[in-house]
């Protein structure tokens, strides 16, 4: 799966991200301070600092002493009137859509399961989103609009009550809309993946020599492949003793049941499809690079490719990948082996030998003392997941060494990592232990991969090789998937009900839509604001909407250099202060498009409780936000009423 | 405002949206047909003007449920929607995101089933470049199905595109059929498990044969009236190509006798009597249509009008060539008369000068006449015989931008039997290599190209087709690795030599090289030797140009070519002798040189005579193996001299590494003599090599090599590697 951002850890990414925080609340806090004084200035005159401290003190005390019970019965309030206004129909729409799914979800594509998982999840997504923001906008502006608002008012109810009442009554409607669809959908993706294939035993052929049974007759091993359902087919096997076995296709194989009726003849039932819905816990190391004449580096070289995610490294020469994992502890691997995964890039200047994929090996190394074994050699497979084992018993290697670590500098130095020695005897070893030999002290583990064949590239970035640490359950990781839904939808709801507070239905509507939206274009606003969009292209104005205009209307791309006129330097300039406000509203934003976990349960990875922690801590944060600056802006606007 | 004037807004505000109902109506009403003619309803205009123009839905291709459905769901923002979906597809691709990418195609084109750019586009893009993305062929050659079976799905709602029939063809004959794994691809596309299910149940059939039968299909509908938005011209020659691409594969893989002689023969038939006799728009407007066989026709036409004017004035038209003959410079006239294959380059430009020179019209020459009414019955002829001349270059135009020419020879030279025993022999010799029994490979290309010999000579005139010269000397380039297997060169009887000499001749190389030999030559007759050595040393330079262009003269597939190498050498060497130096170090022919000297019998004696001495030396020194080896020492001696006799400029170093084996030879015997006391024989066959070249040898490998003082093209060539 690529993952084109770093993944926050919760250990590293807390601290930081709380000081942000609370940087950010006091500097919004200070800003309202001020604009509320002002305010309070034009409105009252002489009497205005007397009258704000009231609202100040007011409101702090509004916000401490709320009452859960009166928040619950707030939160009924709008729940009771949310099914009023038929909010289920959401969920038979999204029933309707499943219905009619089929249309446009093709099974026999390559990766079925990620088309149907990317479908309903995708579907929820738009749907759950929509509707929390119609109905976060029109719910408050609604009341006061009818003058309802004061039946409530006039109760013993505080502002921030009703603040808080309205988020979490739309929140618990949305969980519930939520809740139903990932139930429903939990079916409709297995049903939808179901398939099964026929195996004709009289298509099968024989597999070497019939070889003589511990009973003493004669076994064949056969091969053969199933018939093709949905674009594909597994190739089959039969042992010589008459066990079958599905070969891995498109991400998936089947069980096979054998079936011999009276007359002697065996007849191959294969099941349902296994290994598709799956939710693999990865365990990611960190990658640099080294490059064709033994140095480190960042990165690999670029091979030309307009997808910078990838970069590559040359076959049949120094060059490698390395992946450098921490805290690896034998006990988490309870087998002899520990299973690693890889989904790396190809790239062949020639054509070489295309019957087969390109060769590369598999090493590890101790990065305290440098010593390297080679592993193993194996035949690479682009867009797919290759597993393969290393054994903690090393039995079988080749060119055991010490490989040192080198850095070149920019003035031309190179500097060596320094190792410690290794004993002499270590290196003439016929076994080797790998949590004992490769291993460091501090439980670091080095693994290198290598492209062996010249004019060849393997292509890899940090998350295309990891550690498989066992399987989670898919339908809890389907749940998760859902969870990030409904993290994005409690932002909705905040943003919703906060704007409300202050702006009209049509108003909020769109600003709830357009919060919303920016939100899910976090990543794309950055990368404008920073000019990571197109690498290379050396002022990020380019992408300024006057200058994207003029692009558009004389037909050049972004990375296409035109004339320098007035009219462009004056374009440049105005785009400057575009982009300027765009860098400001990054910030302010959330960036809805991390909570997600879509992609994680499409490509089926197991959604890590450290990224779970972060995103409902970021949610949490602007909620809390979100809350105090609502329960704000009703209060003056009961003022000013 | 008073409820009177509200009420007469109310009346205009329903008698406007009366009106524009009334309109809309008129416009826009569907129409309703029925099984009883008298209650269907033809509709509005609209929908009047799409049955009219064949673009009702229905008309177009099958409606789709699920499209209808999706259109709607978009609110009416369909444009919008299929924009982003777009930008999508172009995202997902950058980031290889494959799934996504078909989803993202799904859903635009259950938007969009009529625009046919999206289905050609994005089917194209799927089979193209999408499955160039992935490393094994299989999975490329199921990305590649996967963009016809979209382009077939465009097919399903716009059944009247004949361009997309032609797609859909051209991806089955040309994806599969050429590209760099196109003998995996027919390898799966023939499987008769059909795990891709192409064949629908059908027996597996040629991926050629396959994408001919969409573009007969495609004919099919053109020739109904179909709209065909592309070039005709081009559109319907690929079925006859096809056709021919179908011979050749089978051919490739092995398949040969009558079946290829009737997938020619059917090439052929297709190419010449359908596609050449098809009704083709011209592109010109004096002549919009035409049709590709008739230019033969329409110039015997002229020629026959041409004959009654020159009867009318019986002379007239030599009297009036000669005068314009006296006009052209003797080089034009040269080049003129010089058959157009075997002009050189700068002859092709003073012909192309001359014929503008030499162009006579008829009606030039019915001017000429002086009697007034044979005069107007000749002006009439000579229209008549222009209109016709005009026509057939019109066709001729046409007919160079399909290569029709080559082509239709193309397919009746190869359905010959002798073509086709021609390519089977080839196809045996390469098998044979491939099976490393390199002799029988040798011994049936030789076959081959006897075979090729007997096929020129019944048809003479495919030999002044550059097409053809070109493919049978591009064959023999490749095939020269089972010579260089053997060590082995091209014998003198190599029956395509000819062939090859052609080719040459035609390189600008070859006749810059030629023209600086000749020049040379000139400049050693008047004694200015650094010129000659200056245009000799180019002529060097083109010649190795050559070699690397007709890569098998390495090998001395043409010898006639060779001699005219070793001339320049020879010359080269007779301005060496008189300026007292020695060839170049990095000499670039002295491959060529080596070459012949490794298969001089001389040479081979040396070798073998020189190892026996030297292995006799290896055993013990003593009274009795010296005698030995000398003895096999003055065995070689006589053949060292016969070899620099026959290639005297080795004197000159040509060739360092043929000369080396010389010297070692000269210096083992010296030690030799030296280790038994004696001198060297007054009769000493080598001994102004001993005292001339063998020092100039020993400093050369003493000191670093010399800088380059070759011309830059010069520098590419071999360089000694003793």
């Amino acid at each position: 799966m690529p993952i084109e951002i770093e993944l926050p850890q919760l250990s590293t990414w807390i601290g930081p991200a709380f000081l942000a925080w609370l940087s950010a609340a006091l500097g919004l806090a200070t800003l309202c301070g001020l604009i509320g004084f002002i305010w309070c200035l034009l409105l009252y005159g002489r009497r205005a600092p007397q009258r704000f401290w009231d609202l100040l003190r007011s409101g702090v005390v509004d916000l401490v002493l709320v009452s859960p019970r009166r928040i619950g019965a707030l939160a009924w309030l709008t729940i009771k009137e949310a099914f009023g206004r038929k909010v289920t129909v959401v969920v038979l729409l999204f029933c309707v859509g499943l219905l009619f799914a089929g249309w446009f979800l093709d099974p026999t594509s390559s990766e079925p399961h990620r088309l149907y998982l990317n479908f309903v999840l995708g579907t929820t997504n738009y749907l759950v989103i929509l509707l929390v923001i119609f109905l976060a906008a029109f719910r408050l502006p609604g009341d006061i609009q009818n003058k309802t608002i004061f039946t409530v008012l006039t109760k013993p109810v505080r502002t921030s009550e009703i603040v808080t009442g309205q988020i979490l009554g739309l929140i618990a409607v949305g969980s519930f809309i939520l809740g139903t669809m990932w139930i429903i959908s939990y079916p409709f993706v297995v049903r939808g993946l179901y398939h099964t294939h026929a195996v004709n035993p009289a298509d099968l052929r024989p597999l070497g020599e019939p070889v003589t049974l511990p009973d003493g007759s004669q076994g064949q091993a056969l091969q053969g492949w199933t018939e093709p359902t949905w674009g594909h087919r597994h190739r089959f096997f039969v042992d010589a003793n008459g066990n079958p076995r599905v070969d891995m296709e498109r991400g998936h194989t089947h069980s096979v049941r054998v079936e011999k009726s009276a007359d002697g003849k065996v007849t191959y039932r294969l099941g349902g499809p296994e290994g598709q819905l799956v939710a693999r816990v990865p365990i990611y190391g960190s990658l640099v690079f080294r490059d064709r004449n033994g140095f480190d580096v960042e990165k690999g070289i670029s091979v030309g490719d307009e997808w910078t995610y990838r970069s590559y490294i040359e076959g049949a020469s120094q060059a490698a990948a390395i992946w450098t994992f921490k805290n690896l502890k034998p006990e988490e691997f309870p087998g002899d082996t520990i299973p690693i995964e890889m989904n790396i890039g190809v790239f062949r200047t020639h054509k070489g030998d295309i019957e087969r994929g390109i060769l590369g090996s598999l090493s590890v190394r101790n990065p305290e003392n440098g010593l390297m074994v080679e592993l193993q050699v194996f035949e690479s497979k682009e867009f797919s997941i290759l597993a393969l084992d290393i054994p903690k018993k090393i039995t079988r290697f080749s060119s055991v060494r010490v490989e040192p670590r080198k850095i070149k500098h920019a003035n031309g130095t190179i500097e060596y990592v320094s190792l410690k020695p290794v004993d002499p005897k270590v290196l003439s070893q016929k076994e080797f232990d790998l949590f004992r030999d490769f291993r460091s002290s501090d439980g670091t583990i080095e693994i290198w991969i290598r492209c062996l064949e010249s004019g060849q590239y393997f292509g890899m970035a940090k998350p295309d090789l990891y550690i498989r640490a066992g399987n989670r359950s898919f339908f809890l990781n389907l749940f998760k998937g859902y969870f990030g839904i409904w993290l994005q939808m409690v932002l909705a709801i905040g943003f919703g009900v906060t704007l409300s507070t202050f702006l009209g239905t049509p108003v909020t509507l769109v600003s709830t839509l357009g919060v919303t939206i920016a939100g899910m274009a976090h990543q794309f606003m950055r990368q404008i604001v920073t000019g990571e969009l197109y690498p290379g292209v050396e002022t990020p104005a380019r992408f300024g909407p006057i200058e994207s205009f003029i692009r558009l209307f004389t037909q050049e791309g972004v990375m296409v250099e035109i004339p320098r006129t007035l009219g462009l330097t004056v374009a440049r300039a105005i785009d400057l202060v575009f982009l300027a406000w765009l860098n400001l509203l990054s910030y302010i934003v959330p960036p809805m498009d991390r909570l997600g976990f879509i992609d994680f349960v499409a490509y089926g990875y197991n959604v890590s409780p450290s990224l779970l922690a972060v995103n409902i801590i970021t949610v949490a944060g602007y909620l809390v936000l979100l809350i105090v600056a609502g329960h704000f802006f009703l209060r003056s606007r009961e003022v000013a009423a | 405002m008073t409820s009177r004037q509200q009420f007469l807004r109310k009346i205009v505000y329903l008698v406007i949206m009366a009106v524009l109902l009334g309109v809309l109506a008129y416009l826009g009403t569907p129409a309703a047909p029925s099984r009883d003619p008298q209650r269907s309803s033809p509709g509005g205009v609209l929908a009047q003007v799409r049955e009219k123009e064949g673009l009702t839905p229905t008309q177009l291709g099958q409606l789709d449920p699920s499209g209808e459905a999706i259109k709607l769901a978009t609110l009416g923002m369909r444009g919008v929607a299929v924009h982003i979906l777009w930008m999508r597809a172009e995202d997902y691709k950058r980031r290889k995101d494959w799934t996504n990418l078909s989803a993202a195609l799904e859903q635009m084109v259950k938007l969009e089933p009529h625009f046919v750019t999206v289905w050609r586009h994005q089917g194209w893009n799927l089979a193209f470049n999408v499955s160039v993305e992935f490393d094994d062929y299989r999975e490329r050659f199921r990305w590649v199905i996967r963009g016809i079976k979209f382009l077939q799905e465009g097919i399903r709602y716009n059944e009247r595109e004949p361009v997309l029939y032609g797609d859909v063809g051209w991806t089955y004959g040309w994806k599969i059929g050429m590209a760099d794994e196109s003998k995996q691809f027919r390898r799966l596309f023939m499987d008769p498990a059909d795990p891709y299910e192409i064949h629908q149940g059908r027996p597996p059939k040629d991926n050629w044969l396959v994408g001919k039968d969409w573009y007969r299909e495609a004919e099919r509908l053109t020739d109904q009236g179909a709209i065909l938005r592309t070039t005709p011209l081009i559109f319907y020659s690929h079925r006859p190509k096809f056709q021919m691409n179908y011979a050749e594969a089978i051919e490739k893989e092995g398949t040969f006798g009558e079946t290829a002689m009737d997938a020619w023969k059917t090439g052929w038939y297709e190419f010449v009597n359908e596609f050449g006799h098809r009704e083709l728009p011209s592109g010109y407007e004096d002549f919009p249509t035409i049709r590709l066989y008739e230019r033969e026709l329409l110039l015997q036409q002229a020629r026959e009008l041409a004959q009654q004017i020159d009867e009318l004035a019986p002379g007239l038209r030599e009297q009036l060539l000669a005068e314009r003959r006296k006009e052209l410079t003797p080089e034009e006239q040269k080049a003129y008369d010089t058959p157009a294959y075997d002009r050189t380059v700068r002859q092709v430009e003073l012909a192309l000068s001359a014929e503008i020179k030499m162009r006579l019209t008829h009606e030039q020459v019915a001017r000429r006449i002086t009697d007034s009414a044979k005069r107007k019955k000749a002006l009439e002829l000579a229209r008549k015989a222009m209109e016709l001349e005009r026509r057939a270059q019109i066709v001729e135009h046409n007919r160079n931008i399909v290569n029709y020419d080559y082509w239709k020879r193309h397919a009746e030279v190869e359905q010959q039997p002798e073509a086709v025993a021609a390519r089977e022999a080839m196809f045996q010799s390469l098998e044979a290599y491939h099976n490393n029994d390199h002799i029988t490979a040798m011994e049936l290309f030789l076959e081959a190209a006897r075979r090729w010999q007997k096929v020129i000579e019944k048809n003479p005139d495919i030999q002044y087709d550059d097409g053809f010269v070109n493919d049978l000397s591009d064959i023999t380039d490749r095939y020269m690795r089972i010579f260089d297997q053997l060590d082995e060169v091209f014998p003198e009887d190599f029956a395509l030599q000819e062939i090859i000499r052609r080719r040459v001749k035609r390189r600008p190389e070859y006749q810059i090289a030629m023209e600086k030999v000749a020049a040379a030559q000139k400049a050693i007759q008047a004694g200015d030797l650094g010129q000659a050595r200056s245009n000799l040393e180019e002529a060097f330079s083109q010649f190795h140009e050559l070699t690397e262009l007709v890569k098998s003269l390495k090998l001395l597939s043409d010898r006639q070519t060779i001699n005219d190498m070793m001339h320049a050498i020879n010359l080269y060497d007779a301005v060496m002798v008189k300026l007292g130096d020695v060839f170049p170090r990095n000499f670039v022919l002295a491959d060529i040189i080596h070459i012949q000297c490794l298969h001089a019998p001389e040479l081979v004696a040396i070798k073998r005579h020189t190892a026996m001495a030297n292995s006799i030396l290896t055993v013990g020194v003593n009274p009795a193996n010296l005698a030995k080896a000398r003895a096999e020492f003055e065995q070689a001696l006589p053949q060292a001299a016969a070899l620099l006799k026959k290639f005297p400029h080795l004197a000159r170093l040509s060739d360092r590494r043929t000369a080396t084996e010389i010297a070692e030879l000269d210096i083992n015997y010296n030690r030799l003599l030296s280790t038994t006391g004696e001198n060297l024989p007054v009769d000493y066959p080598l001994r102004e090599f001993h005292e001339k070249v063998v020092p100039i040898l020993e400093k050369e490998y003493s000191e670093p090599a010399q800088p380059e003082t070759q011309p830059t093209s010069a520098r590419s060539g071999s360089s000694p590697k003793t």
